[in-house]
């Protein structure tokens, strides 16, 4: 596959690695061991620094009642975290994992290096798979806004009885596990399946050569919109349903017609609600890498896809730690973007 | 032709007519007010003439027009909500506008007329706060302007003052008696208190159970309450089951049992025999020692049951020999003066010819 080819780090950084280092094969071999355990040995002086801030525990007792979920968020966010942002910095085993970081031997590759990220930036087709997945994610976004919006408004305006099994309604998708479901999107998408029989006969009247909707984005989208509109009509059913009906009152007595009450008063008031569910949409979103694997073609991978093939495939850690590091970085941005935008559009919440 | 007509409304909720077949007629210019206790039907009332609601019997005509078929964002109609319902999102230089801005008005109209609506309600300068930022009052002045600023026909005012405490309220008070004359635009204003009713209005119209039991100035209803629900809602009030002995040439001769004859004045319509109550506000009525009470028409022996210092007056409670109780106000005009009669004293009570009213049952 020409893609796979071309994002194939892998096999250049070998080849520059034969130029660099002319050791033995088997003195690298026994590096490469150690390197595996490199991650260890590195958490170790991270984890004892946690350790250090255990003097505060000693103190009242919120941290008896705090303590358990921030050893947690310690233990699984913030130190993998740490440890990633490392093994951005480090060099690629031979044959995968991490070069270590001290060696004795100088001729061994070890240390740190900006090198990935430079790799990322010297070859815009990572830039480009970047740039895809905050479209997909983006597309996703504003589809689940566009179909959950209209949802969350009927059930926030129906009466309370009926509220809550309309909710359920809208959960009830989470008790089947969210890959059954693209399996099945697999067959009602696939090209045996009614539905592309009837796409293509209805091209067909007006000329357009047949399409096949598996292995497509379209598949990607539909697929990804599947999974993510419930975190997108919950927020803002949570939002619409606060909203005084009053203020709608007194905006047709002041005169506002039905688009007008809703373009002046419901939409402005239920920002905070759009931004929560984008934000439940989008970050998620971004990072999904089940849904183009199992449904998209070869040129419909995301960042997701990119992250696990340097994991799981090429082994190339490093590359994979600084896409990953990258996204994280990307998303962040657009958190603060949204937190920034719904701060001001919050004012009044 | 009256501005706003109502003519044999009903409204029902299911089987609950919450407006029972009301006829009203309010003049241009008028400050109108529909009084009664919750669930009454004044709101309902309101809201048919808002938009929000439509009678199922009945019309309502705005300039002799019914408004059956124009929606409440057409009519020329605003409301003050009891809430207020001001748009949180929105400043109050927004708020004020939006009437204008949903008429699609010019910026520059939009400005000019904003600048003399915050004027007319003391908001110079607080144009660019939001809601919030505001006190109880301001927020009740914005709500009045935003509705006042495309000077409707007719402005609404659901219980606009509730909300407010008593001090303000009373401000508020004298606030929309000079606004109201100021713009000379009609106000049809709703509210279950009484005392607001009477200082604000021209004409207030009692409800009662979606029926409307007196229309009247506030001083006639006040001294003339046509039944026992108007007499018993406005204001404090004695009762007393009373028969009619003879009719006089301008006054009616009552019988109570127990207590003797009441001379009051004469009711229309009032026969010999008729049964009824016989009615008398607390300020009408006198109490003291023999000889100041002496020169009355109406006075008897009574005694002091119990005593409500309310600081500008004293309310007394007298125990009449019929066992019925009557109050009695005495303004506190002597410093330190609070309790010139003592609990379970004997004393004299009295009331001229004139006072008080007689109610057929």
């Amino acid at each position: 596959m020409n893609d796979e080819r071309k994002l194939s780090r892998a096999a250049r950084v070998h080849r520059w690695l034969k130029n660099v280092a002319s050791a033995a094969k088997t003195r690298r071999q026994a590096v490469k061991k150690r390197s595996l355990h490199g991650v260890n040995e590195h958490s170790e002086p991270v984890a004892n620094a946690g350790l250090a801030s255990a003097a505060v525990f000693r103190l009242p007792v919120k941290w008896l009642v705090s303590g358990p979920p921030l050893l947690f968020l310690l233990l699984l966010v913030a130190i993998p975290s740490v440890i990633m942002v490392i093994a951005s910095f480090r060099y690629p085993g031979e044959f995968g994992g991490l070069a270590p970081l001290i060696a004795a031997d100088p001729q061994i590759l070890h240390g740190l290096t900006i090198e990935t990220y430079q790799f990322f930036f010297s070859d815009f087709i990572y830039t480009e798979v970047f740039l895809k997945s905050f479209a997909m994610a983006l597309a996703t976004t504003i589809i689940c806004l566009v179909m959950a919006y209209p949802l969350a408004m009927l059930i926030a305006r129906s009466p309370k009885k009926s509220r809550n099994l309309m909710m359920l309604l809208v959960i009830l998708p989470f008790t089947t596990n969210f890959l059954i479901g693209i399996y099945a999107w697999m067959i009602i998408l696939g090209p045996q399946a009614a539905l592309n029989h009837v796409v293509n006969v209805v091209l067909g009247l007006f000329g357009i050569a047949p399409v096949q909707l598996l292995f497509s984005p379209f598949a990607v989208l539909i697929a990804m919109v599947y999974v993510y509109l419930p975190f997108m009509v919950l927020p803002l059913y949570t939002n619409l349903e606060k909203h005084d009906p009053v203020l709608l009152d007194a905006a047709q007595d002041l005169g506002a017609n039905a688009w007008q009450r809703f373009w002046r008063v419901t939409f402005p008031l239920s920002q905070p609600g759009i931004f929560a569910g984008a934000a439940l949409v989008f970050i998620p979103a971004i990072g999904m890498f089940a849904v183009p694997e199992l449904l998209g073609g070869t040129g419909d991978i995301m960042i997701g896809n990119l992250i696990k093939e340097q994991f799981l495939g090429t082994r190339d850690w490093p590359f994979g730690s600084t896409l990953a590091i990258l996204l994280t970085l990307a998303v962040l941005a657009v958190v603060w973007l949204v937190a920034k935008l719904s701060a001001r559009g919050g004012r009044y919440a | 032709m009256a501005l706003l007509e109502l003519r044999n409304v009903t409204r029902r909720f299911g089987d609950f007519a919450a407006v029972d077949n009301v006829s009203l007629s309010i003049e241009a210019g008028e400050f109108f007010t529909l009084l009664g206790p919750s669930g009454c039907g004044k709101t309902t009332i309101l809201r048919m003439i808002a938009g929000f609601e439509f009678p199922d019997a009945g019309q309502v005509l705005l300039d002799g027009r019914d408004l059956v078929d124009i929606p409440a964002e057409k009519r020329p109609i605003h409301t003050v909500f009891q809430s207020y319902a001001l748009f949180p999102h929105l400043t109050v230089g927004e708020n004020i506008s939006f009437p204008l801005r949903m008429a699609r008005h010019h910026p520059a109209d939009i400005r000019k007329r904003l600048n003399i609506a915050l004027e007319q309600v003391r908001l110079t300068g607080k144009a660019g706060k939001y809601p919030y930022e505001l006190s109880g009052g301001e927020q009740q002045r914005v709500a009045l302007a935003r509705a006042l600023i495309n000077r409707p026909r007719l402005l609404l005012l659901d219980e606009s003052l509730a909300a407010l405490d008593a001090k303000l309220r009373e401000e508020m008070q004298v606030e929309l008696i000079n606004l109201q004359r100021e713009v000379g635009i009609t106000f049809v204003f709703v509210t279950h208190a009484q005392v607001e009713a009477l200082a604000l209005s021209h004409r207030i119209a009692v409800m009662n159970q979606g029926k409307v039991e007196q229309v009247d100035e506030p001083a006639r209803l006040y001294g003339y309450p046509r039944n026992r629900f108007v007499a018993d809602f406005i204001g404090h009030i004695t009762m007393m089951a009373a028969q009619v002995e003879g009719v006089g040439h301008s006054h009616l001769h009552l019988s109570v049992a127990g207590l003797g004859e009441i001379v009051t004045p004469l009711p229309q319509g009032v026969a010999a025999g008729d049964k009824g109550v016989f009615a008398i506000r607390p300020e009408q009525v006198r109490i003291g020692v023999q000889a100041e009470l002496a020169e009355l028409k109406n006075h008897f022996t009574g005694e002091v049951h119990s005593l409500l210092y309310q600081g500008d007056v004293s309310v007394y409670r007298v125990r009449l020999p019929n066992g019925a109780t009557i109050e009695a106000l005495l303004p506190n005009s002597a410093p330190g003066g609070a309790e010139l009669f003592k609990v379970g004293a004997e004393i004299k009570v009295g009331w001229r010819h004139d006072a008080g009213v007689f109610l057929h049952e």
